[in-house]
């Protein structure tokens, strides 16, 4: 049905970013174009802002100097990602490691993450509480899409079919990542290794935080389903792994949808 | 090809915009969608977004983006409000890489557009291999249809 798209008021913008697109869809009932336009150029400054700092293709990024080596002053944000990093790594006992990569330091698979949360606070600053921030397919929820929801249903990409989604999942003040392999050689690289990563075909993981949920998901590529030694004791947080045939699902997010599903 | 499936998993949101346009939804959507593309000098924009009718069908044309290795610009085709076709008016060929992208994503694409019509999701969150930017420029090009419509 495509009822439920059609509730309430429905504003998007899109900003070709990163070699991507960044897309935000706001829902709010009381706002304007004037407040999504508004607040939806301050996102977008800030997108540029951070491709500018953290991209590992523009030689002069702060990253890119970064990982020349040397010692560098580094503003707050940079520090910010910095600290995920290293909480990821901590967490994920080092399935997520952005040091250990050819190249040096490389956030990259945290910041986009990173920067959809960055983008929902600034929407958030601008009065709007019901909105996802999409990341090429890394999103932070918001509220909730409409009347009848009581937060976002969002579906997570069948690895195999494209028309068809693996699971949908509810999400109100939070975010999703997916990772995953098989699609266009080997994307993933287990850091422990250096090698390709064989663990799960795709993950997606649903929490709190889009810098973490980001790293979690291309960490659980790398684990497979024994990531959950490390990722079931991290509370509030969930994720569904599609591991050969079979998808396994932690977490209170997937309680009710995907527990007994298969890929 | 399994391979192409995840190049497209971030266009069913767009798409999902777009169907909230459509001319069947306009009594209960209030929307103002435009792409952040046209803003952009690089991103040739407004070569269209009219829309013609005959026998009852609707065809809503994107403008064309530019992706920076070639230009899309789709025409969706709306019939009772739903989308029954996308037909690609251009799509990256400038070398053979991109074709092979082109031909393979594409058919999936549209696919996956016309089954989103069906589906109670706001969003899609896939795996996203982003060197190509191809399937997220449709994503793109399919708002500006619904900008058009």
């Amino acid at each position: 049905m495509s009822a439920v798209l059609l509730e309430g008021t429905l504003r998007s913008r899109l900003e070709h970013v990163w070699g991507t697109v960044v897309s935000i869809d706001v829902r709010d009932a009381g706002t304007t174009d004037a407040i999504v336009d508004a607040a939806w150029e301050s996102v977008r400054a800030e997108l540029h802002r951070i491709d500018a700092v953290f991209s590992t293709f523009k030689s002069d990024s702060v990253i890119s100097r970064l990982r020349t080596g040397g010692t560098h002053v580094i503003a707050d944000d940079v520090a910010d990602v910095i600290d995920r990093c290293l909480e990821a790594r901590l967490a994920t006992g080092g399935s997520f490691d952005p040091w250990q990569v050819d190249g040096g330091f490389d956030p990259s698979g945290l910041v986009k993450g990173w920067a959809a949360d960055r983008c929902a606070a600034i929407l958030a600053q601008h009065g709007l509480r019901s909105f996802t921030v999409d990341a090429a397919g890394d999103l932070v929820c918001r509220g909730s899409a409409g009347a009848g929801h009581a937060g976002w249903p969002i579906g997570i990409a069948h690895p195999d079919d494209p028309q068809a989604v693996a699971a949908v999942v509810e999400i109100r003040d939070g975010a999703i990542a997916t990772s995953g392999t098989s699609q266009r050689g080997e994307h993933v690289t287990d850091p422990r290794t250096g090698t390709p990563a064989r663990g799960a075909r795709q993950a997606t993981v649903v929490g709190p935080d889009g810098a973490l949920a980001d790293a979690y998901a291309t960490a659980l590529v790398v684990s497979g389903v024994s990531g959950a030694r490390w990722f079931t004791a991290l509370p509030g947080w969930s994720a569904y792994v599609i591991e050969g045939d079979t998808a396994t699902a932690w977490g209170p997010a997937f309680d009710d949808t995907a527990r007994s599903q298969e890929s | 090809m399994k391979r192409a499936l995840i190049v497209g998993t971030g266009t069913v949101a767009g798409v999902a915009a777009v169907l909230a346009l459509n001319p069947a939804g306009a009594s209960t959507a209030s929307a103002g969608l435009r792409s952040g593309a046209t803003n952009r000098p690089a991103a040739a924009a407004g070569t269209s977004g009219s829309t013609s009718t005959s026998s009852g069908a609707t065809t809503a044309t994107g403008s064309t983006v530019d992706v920076g290795y070639g230009l899309v610009q789709v025409q969706a085709t709306l019939q009772g409000g739903r989308i029954v076709d996308i037909q690609a008016l251009a799509l990256p060929q400038n070398d053979g890489h991109s074709a092979r992208i082109s031909q393979q994503a594409f058919p999936m694409l549209v696919q996956q557009a016309i089954a989103a019509q069906s589906s109670q999701i706001a969003g899609i969150s896939g795996a996203s291999y982003t060197s190509s930017g191809f399937a997220e420029s449709l994503k793109a090009a399919l708002l500006s249809v619904g900008h058009a419509a």
